[in-house]
């Protein structure tokens, strides 16, 4: 069970002299149950990329396998991939539409051909995974404060029970508390029910905390595709690509550099804790 | 891609043309269609198109882009040329079956498709090389005199300017909304036309909202940068007319004179 | 230094109506709030959603109107109609969403857009919007439509706009919420740089502490009231000593930047650093000191 892009490209006006790749000939296999962090700057392709994913865009060249299964092929059911593999947009609260929170949040079951009753189940049990009280499900998705609608959008797509979950930035705009209950409730769906999670993000940070893998796309182009500590030691090479490495790498670097016995290539504060503590201890 | 739809299609390049006065060129647009009405002799189109040949030229625009605006009537023009070349009663040339075409009837026809063809350039000339900032300053010159009739001018040429400026959010947006609901499972291609309604709440409800989120936005923007209606507003580009717009002005009248003769001149060509 | 805004005991209510428009309930977002900002000064006022920040925003430049209390920019009372353009283009407002706030199809238009409407004479327009693109940085752009520029790019012509108009101040309310780190760096550059060398104050509204780092005095809300101020009237004295209380902080639902946390992560683990280290820098000086 994996995810597996191949030789996928994406050209804009193919054939004319605006002809422009948004990706270019990527290649790769998310194996099941892994936490992907997808980097790169703004018109990277990420967001392409993703739309690939799920069937939404399909590729100029190559194509995508859900399950060995190749998605783009003649008769393969799309709408029950997006069952499986599912997409939360940028700022998802702008997709809420019905009268009350359970209802719009039963919008996605329903369209899986769901009876009414087993809709419901599903999204009373996504509401409570995203943290959303019993008493705000009547109310009007429009009255809830900024996270709680990021909350009840992102549960719109859960309660579909995906198996690969992918996030374009969810926590944008967002305060600390609400990027934290964001990040949180993706990392314990990850955790509790073994969700693929693919987390495109702009902090660092982020996904040096939550992530075994990080893509980085560049132009259009899958530049590393690792784990954060081989991918945030070419923190040189990201620079040029208008991204960064997390604080933490910086500053093990120039501890290195002023004399400390450090390892370079730690990310979180987690890690920087435990090294800092070795070496200052003996 | 959606986002390529441009309202206006100004086609940025530096010309006279450009640099005419919006009046001045909405006048123009004015009295060249008004002359292909006025004219409807040989002569006359002769003219029109050397005068059209000649703006174009001077307006250094592409002439792929000036005939792009042509794909939209084609439609209007297939039509209007078949009936004047079936039903124009005269003098037969061949028949097609009952269908008969007329010498009277291949003329008309090729005069209105012309006409038609010539519309549609000369006002795609227009909103070529006119940004859509100076079209509606154009107009709000222009129809200033409605004032007086209490005709809130100012208001409507600034809803049209932000109507040009939202349009492409807009249509950006609705792309996106549908991809999201479509990632939910939404359909919005199947189905009898009344799901196919029903289908499109979830679409046109977040639009809606979003759409009043902007408006209420961009009013409070505007207040706080001082926006209190047209009274006691200045620009930053004023209209002028320069010399080159008098020059237009009087080529426009002896244009306009010259096509009206046109119509009693006879030329015993045809 | 002078007194460039003057709040005294506000309060605001949010008013909850009903479908038919009636009046449900109030929820109070200011309550007695007081505070006055120095002509010059780069203050941040933080907090979580809710806080009371942007209701504050709103009363400076008489965008919303105290229900109790005063509110004086430049002297001039906020209550008063016959200043309510002057008070505007004295303390400027550039809102969270780039794309809605702008409102003509050509930046330099856009930029014109205030000082049209004060009444400039032209020369002057085309002087001050030449002027403002500059100090922005974005003069190359000065012909594209707004469509065409990146989130990071639509703040900075939106903050030219407000720069057009000559103003005291500018209150940015959550400028950087929606843009990448590129946008982020670009616009909190631009608005340092306006207020070293123009000397316009500005009011920085964020949740981001790392944007509060160079600030000269933070202001931390919370229920409609300052819960920390570095000005000194309560009991922390600079904006560093702010960032040292790490668990206050978290407790008013913000973040501290990953280098302070590192810091008080490691003092709580027993290494004798000192509170609230922000950069890296100081953080490689402390703890060299420590090795020695």
């Amino acid at each position: 069970m994996s995810i597996r892009a191949e030789h996928l490209s994406y050209i804009y006006n193919e054939g004319t002299v605006m002809e422009t790749y948004a990706v270019r000939d990527i290649s790769f296999e998310i194996a099941d149950g892994s936490f992907v962090g997808l980097i790169g700057h703004t018109g990277s392709g990420k967001s392409t990329l993703i739309q690939h994913l799920n069937g939404l865009m399909k590729p100029s060249r190559g194509t995508v396998y859900y399950n060995d299964e190749d998605i783009f092929a003649e008769g393969y059911d799309l709408k029950r991939l997006r069952g499986h593999v599912g997409l939360v947009f940028q700022y998802p609260e702008y997709q809420l539409f019905e009268e009350d929170v359970l209802t719009d949040v039963m919008f996605g079951p329903k369209n899986m051909g769901l009876s009414e009753e087993e809709a419901r189940k599903r999204a009373v049990e996504a509401l409570h995974q995203v943290g959303i009280e019993d008493e705000v499900f009547v109310r009007s998705p429009f009255e809830l404060s900024g996270g709680q609608k990021r909350r009840v959008a992102v549960a719109g797509v859960i309660a579909m029970e995906p198996a690969v979950l992918i996030l374009d930035e969810p926590t944008a705009g967002l305060d600390p508390e609400g990027r934290r209950e964001i990040l949180g409730m993706v990392s314990r769906l990850h955790r509790e029910r073994q969700m693929t999670v693919i987390l495109v993000s702009h902090s660092m940070d982020d996904v040096a905390e939550y992530a075994d893998r990080i893509m980085v796309l560049n132009h259009g182009e899958l530049a590393y595709f690792d784990t954060p500590r081989e991918v945030f030691r070419h923190h040189k090479e990201l620079e040029t690509f208008g991204l960064s490495a997390p604080e933490i790498t910086y500053l093990a670097a120039e501890l290195a550099d002023a004399g400390f016995d450090i390892d370079r290539d730690i990310s979180t504060v987690e890690e920087a804790k435990a090294e800092i503590l070795r070496i200052m201890g003996s | 891609m959606i986002r390529d739809i441009t309202i206006g299609q100004y086609y940025p390049v530096d010309s006279v043309i450009h640099r005419l006065d919006p009046r001045t060129k909405l006048a123009g647009t004015m009295v060249f269609l008004m002359s292909l009405f006025v004219t409807s002799s040989p002569v006359g189109y002769i003219l029109a198109t050397l005068v059209l040949a000649g703006c174009i030229r001077l307006s250094r625009v592409p002439f792929k882009f000036i005939t792009r605006g042509l794909r939209a009537i084609l439609v209007i023009l297939l039509l209007s040329v078949s009936f004047n070349i079936f039903l124009t009663p005269g003098e037969p040339i061949f028949r097609l079956g009952f269908l008969k075409v007329t010498k009277e009837g291949l003329l008309l026809a090729g005069f209105m498709a012309l006409r038609l063809v010539y519309l549609v350039i000369g006002s795609s000339l227009m909103t070529l090389t006119t940004t859509p900032t100076q079209l509606t300053d154009g107009l709000e010159r222009s129809l200033r005199f409605l004032n007086r009739f209490g005709v809130p001018v100012h208001d409507i040429a600034m809803m049209m300017s932000i109507a040009l400026r939202f349009i492409p959010i807009l249509v950006e947006e609705t792309d996106k909304i549908m991809k999201a609901q479509t990632a939910r499972g939404a359909d919005f291609d199947s189905g009898n036309l009344i799901q196919r309604a029903k289908a499109m709440i979830p679409l046109l409800v977040p639009l809606f909202v979003s759409a009043f989120r902007r408006a209420s936005d961009l009013a409070l923007a505007m207040e706080a940068r001082c926006y209190h209606g047209g009274e006691g507003r200045t620009k930053m580009h004023p209209l002028q007319y320069e010399h080159r717009d008098r020059v237009a002005y009087i080529l426009m009248l002896v244009y306009l004179l010259v096509m009206i003769a046109t119509r009693f001149i006879r030329i015993p060509v045809l | 230094m002078s007194k460039l805004i003057q709040a005294a005991h506000l309060f605001y209510d949010y008013l909850i109506r009903d479908e038919n428009d009636n009046v449900m309930a109030t929820e109070p977002a200011l309550s007695d709030f007081s505070l006055e900002i120095e002509q010059g000064s780069f203050v941040c006022l933080l907090g979580h959603n809710g806080s009371g920040k942007s209701t504050f925003a709103k009363l400076i430049n008489a965008m919303n109107l105290p229900k109790e209390g005063t509110v004086l920019v430049a002297g001039m009372d906020t209550r008063n109609e016959d200043s309510l353009l002057d008070i505007r283009m004295k303390a400027g407002m550039v809102f969270q969403n780039p794309d809605n706030q702008i409102i003509s199809n050509v930046v330099e238009e856009d930029v014109a857009f205030g000082p049209e409407n004060i009444g400039i004479p032209t020369d002057e327009i085309l002087r001050r919007v030449d002027e403002a693109l500059h100090k922005v940085g974005m003069n190359a752009y000065r012909l594209k439509s707004p469509n065409q520029l990146s989130g990071g790019q639509k703040q900075r012509v939106a903050i030219a706009g407000i720069v057009a108009m000559r103003p005291e101040c500018i209150i940015l309310d959550e400028p950087t919420a929606m843009l990448d780190p590129t946008g982020r760096r670009d616009v909190l550059e631009a608005v340092h740089e306006l207020n070293k060398k123009e000397g316009i104050t500005i009011i920085l509204i964020t949740h981001y502490m790392e944007e509060a780092v160079d600030a000269d005095r933070i202001v931390v809300m919370e229920h409609g009231k300052i819960a920390k101020d570095s000005s000194g009237r309560l009991m922390d004295d600079t904006p560093r000593e702010i960032f040292s209380r790490v668990e206050d902080l978290k407790r008013l639902q913000l973040t501290v930047p990953v280098i302070t946390e590192l810091g008080h992560e490691l003092k709580q683990a027993g290494i004798p650093l000192p509170d609230g280290i922000l950069t890296r820098d100081e953080f490689v000086q402390e703890l060299k000191k420590l090795r020695k």
